[in-house]
C-alpha cells in the first residue's frame, strides 16, 4: 500500500513537471510571404519586358554583340545599360545632341549620329572604348545622309550629300575612306540596307518629290535603279535587304494626306528597272505598316503597324519564307515610336526591341518614384518573338 | 506483476523528469524580450502615414512661378507621429536638363487619426534645355514631373508622383 501511494505521488509530480513547459502562451507570428504582382503585362501584352524605366525621351535602342548590353539615346545623349547588373552609364555629355546610336561590330565602340543643324545630314562620331567612363568622342565623318554597318566588320557604308546627288563611301572605324564609289545616286539618300554578304547595298533616295530605290554592287561599283514611287508617295524609313528579297514601306506622303496610308512592298533581289514591286498580301489587305526591320538571319521581318485604320499599332513578325504573320504584342493604349532606328532585333534574333509610352491626357497621381515609372515615359521594351506560334 | 508496474512507473517518472528539466532550463535561459520570428514592424510604417495629392488641384496648376501646391498628410495609426518631413521635387521630363527644384516643409506633430495640409509655393515655369538637337519632335515638348515625398523620424514614408502636361 505504501509502495503504491509512493508510485502515485511520483507519477503526479512527474506529470506536473512535464506539463510545466507546455504552457507558453506568447504567439510567434510569421508574416505571410508578400504576393508578387503580375508585372508581365506592361500594356503591350504578356511577356513583354521593360528594359528601362523613368523619365527621358528614349530611342534608337541597339544591342551589344553579346546581347548583354543595350545602348540607346535619351534626350540627346547616349546611355549604355548593362542588362545583367542593371546599371546605366552615360557615354556622351548631356548636351551632345545625339540622334541615333549603333553598336560597333566588336562591341566596344558606339557609332553616334548627330544631326547637323537644319540640314538633313548628320555627323558620325565614335565613343571611346576603354570603359573608363570618358565622355570623349571622335568625329569620324560629316555631311552624311544615311549609313549602315557592313556585315561582319566595323566598317560603315555611308552616303554623302552632294549638290543633287549622293556619293557612297566605305569608311573604316576611324573614319578613313577605304573606298570611294564612283557611281553617284540621283537625289538625297534616305536609307541604306546591306545584303547579308555585304557585297550589295539597297539605298532609297529622294529627289523632287519622288523616291527611288537603287541596288549598288559594291564589288563592281555599279548601280541599278529598281523602283521609283509615284508623285506624292514616299518611302518610309530604310528599305530592308532580306534573304527573300527587298522590302520597303511606301505610301501617300504624310504632308499630302491627313491619315497617311502605307503598303509593304517586295522586290526580288535581282530586280531591274522594269521589275514591278508587289504589295505583300501576307500581312492582310487593310494592314498599314509604319516600320520594318529585318532579323539578323535575314528570314524574318519585324513589322510595326495596324491591322486596319482604327486598330492600335502592334508589332508583328512576318516569316518571309512561309508568309506567316505572327502577332507579337497586344497593345491597347501605348504609343509605339515609328522612327527607323526605334525598332531593332536582339543579336540572336530571339526578341525585338521597341520604344513606347502610354497615351493619356489625364493627370494621374502614382504612389511610385518617378524613376520607377515606365508607362508614362518613352521606355524601351523587349518583346520575345521566338515562340509566337505556340 | 508488481515488479513490472514498478519498472513501468519508474521509467515514466524518469522520462517526465528529464523532459521537464529540459523545458524548465529552456524557459529560464530564454530572454524576457523574445524576438518574434515575424519581420520587425516599425511603429510608423506603411498605411500609418498617408499622403494625398489631389488630382483636381494639379489640373489647375500653371507653368509659372509661385504655384500653390497642397499636400494632405494623415496619421492613420494609433500612435502620434512626432514630425513629418515633406519635400517636393520639380523636374523636367527631359533628363538632360540640369536644373531640379526642391522644396521642403516640416509638420511638427500629427496625432492619431489626424490630417494636416502642408502647402508649398512651387516654381513650375518652363525649364531651359541644353540642346534641341537630337530631340524627337514627335514626342512633343517635355512635361513637368512633381514628386512629393514624406518621411517620419522613425522611418515611415509615403511618395506620390504626378506628370503635368506641357
Amino acid at each position: 500500500m505504501r509502495s503504491r501511494s509512493r508510485t502515485s505521488i511520483i507519477l503526479v509530480v512527474a506529470c506536473v513537471i512535464g506539463l510545466a513547459g507546455c504552457g507558453h502562451t506568447d504567439e510567434v507570428l510569421i508574416d505571410p510571404a508578400p504576393v508578387e504582382r503580375d508585372r508581365t503585362d506592361l500594356g503591350l501584352g504578356p511577356g513583354v519586358r521593360a528594359m528601362t524605366a523613368g523619365p527621358g525621351d528614349k530611342g534608337s535602342p541597339s544591342y551589344g554583340p553579346d546581347d548583354e548590353r543595350l545602348a540607346f539615346v535619351m534626350d540627346g545623349y547616349v546611355v549604355e545599360k548593362d542588362l545583367s547588373a542593371g546599371t546605366l552609364e552615360r557615354r556622351t555629355t548631356k548636351d551632345f545632341g545625339a540622334g541615333a546610336v549603333d553598336w560597333g561590330h566588336y562591341g566596344e565602340k558606339l557609332t553616334v549620329t548627330v544631326p547637323e543643324g537644319e540640314e538633313e545630314t548628320f555627323a558620325l562620331y565614335r565613343t571611346q572604348s576603354d570603359g573608363s567612363g570618358d565622355m570623349g568622342v571622335t568625329l569620324i565623318s560629316e555631311g552624311v545622309l544615311a549609313a549602315a554597318r557592313v556585315p561582319g566588320g566595323s566598317d560603315l557604308l555611308a552616303a554623302f550629300a552632294g549638290e543633287t546627288q549622293s556619293t557612297l563611301a566605305r569608311l573604316k572605324e576611324d573614319g578613313e575612306v577605304s573606298r570611294l564609289y564612283t557611281r553617284k545616286l540621283d537625289g538625297s539618300a534616305t536609307g541604306v540596307s546591306l545584303s547579308p554578304n555585304g557585297h550589295q547595298a539597297l539605298i532609297s533616295t529622294r529627289e523632287d518629290g519622288f523616291f527611288s530605290l537603287y541596288v549598288v554592287d559594291l564589288l563592281e561599283d555599279s548601280v541599278r535603279q529598281v523602283a521609283r514611287t509615284e508623285e506624292g508617295k514616299e518611302v518610309l524609313g530604310a528599305p530592308q535587304w532580306t534573304r527573300e528579297g527587298l522590302y520597303y514601306v511606301a505610301g501617300e506622303n504624310a504632308a499630302s494626306e491627313e491619315t497617311p496610308v502605307y503598303e509593304l512592298y517586295r522586290l526580288p533581289a535581282d530586280a531591274g528597272a522594269n521589275t514591278r514591286a508587289e504589295i505583300v498580301s501576307d500581312i492582310g489587305e487593310d494592314f498599314i505598316p509604319s516600320n520594318i526591320r529585318v532579323s539578323p538571319e535575314g528570314n524574318r521581318l519585324a513589322v510595326l503597324g495596324r491591322r486596319s485604320l482604327n486598330s492600335p499599332a502592334n508589332l508583328y513578325v512576318l516569316d518571309l519564307e512561309s508568309g506567316d504573320l505572327q502577332t507579337a504584342t497586344s497593345n491597347e493604349n501605348m504609343e509605339i515610336k515609328t522612327g527607323p532606328g526605334d525598332l531593332t532585333w536582339s543579336t540572336g534574333g530571339q526578341s525585338v526591341v521597341l520604344v513606347a509610352r502610354a497615351m493619356s491626357a489625364e493627370i494621374e497621381v502614382q504612389a511610385t518614384p518617378a524613376d520607377k515609372i515606365t508607362a508614362d515615359f518613352y521606355n524601351v521594351y523587349e518583346v520575345p518573338v521566338e515562340d509566337l506560334g505556340d | 506483476m508488481r515488479d513490472a508496474i514498478s519498472w513501468f512507473a519508474a521509467a515514466a517518472v524518469a522520462f517526465f523528469v528529464t523532459a521537464g528539466a529540459f523545458l524548465l532550463l529552456a524557459n529560464l535561459g530564454g530572454s524576457r524580450e523574445e524576438q518574434p520570428l515575424s519581420r520587425p514592424r516599425p511603429t510608423e510604417s506603411g498605411p500609418l502615414l498617408r499622403m494625398e495629392l489631389r488630382e483636381d488641384q494639379l489640373e489647375n496648376l500653371e507653368h509659372a512661378p509661385d504655384q500653390r501646391l497642397e499636400v494632405d498628410l494623415s496619421n492613420t495609426g494609433a500612435e502620434p507621429i512626432s514630425s513629418v518631413n515633406a519635400t517636393v521635387k520639380v523636374a523636367s521630363e527631359n533628363t538632360a536638363v540640369p536644373e531640379t527644384r526642391f522644396y521642403r516643409a516640416v509638420v511638427d506633430k500629427l496625432k492619431a487619426d489626424e490630417t494636416k495640409t502642408v502647402g508649398f509655393e512651387v516654381d513650375l515655369s518652363s525649364f531651359e534645355y541644353p540642346t534641341d538637337a537630337g530631340l524627337d519632335p514627335a514626342a512633343g515638348p517635355p512635361r513637368t514631373i512633381l514628386e512629393v515625398r514624406a518621411t517620419t523620424p522613425r522611418g515611415a514614408s509615403a511618395i506620390k508622383t504626378a506628370v503635368l502636361p506641357p
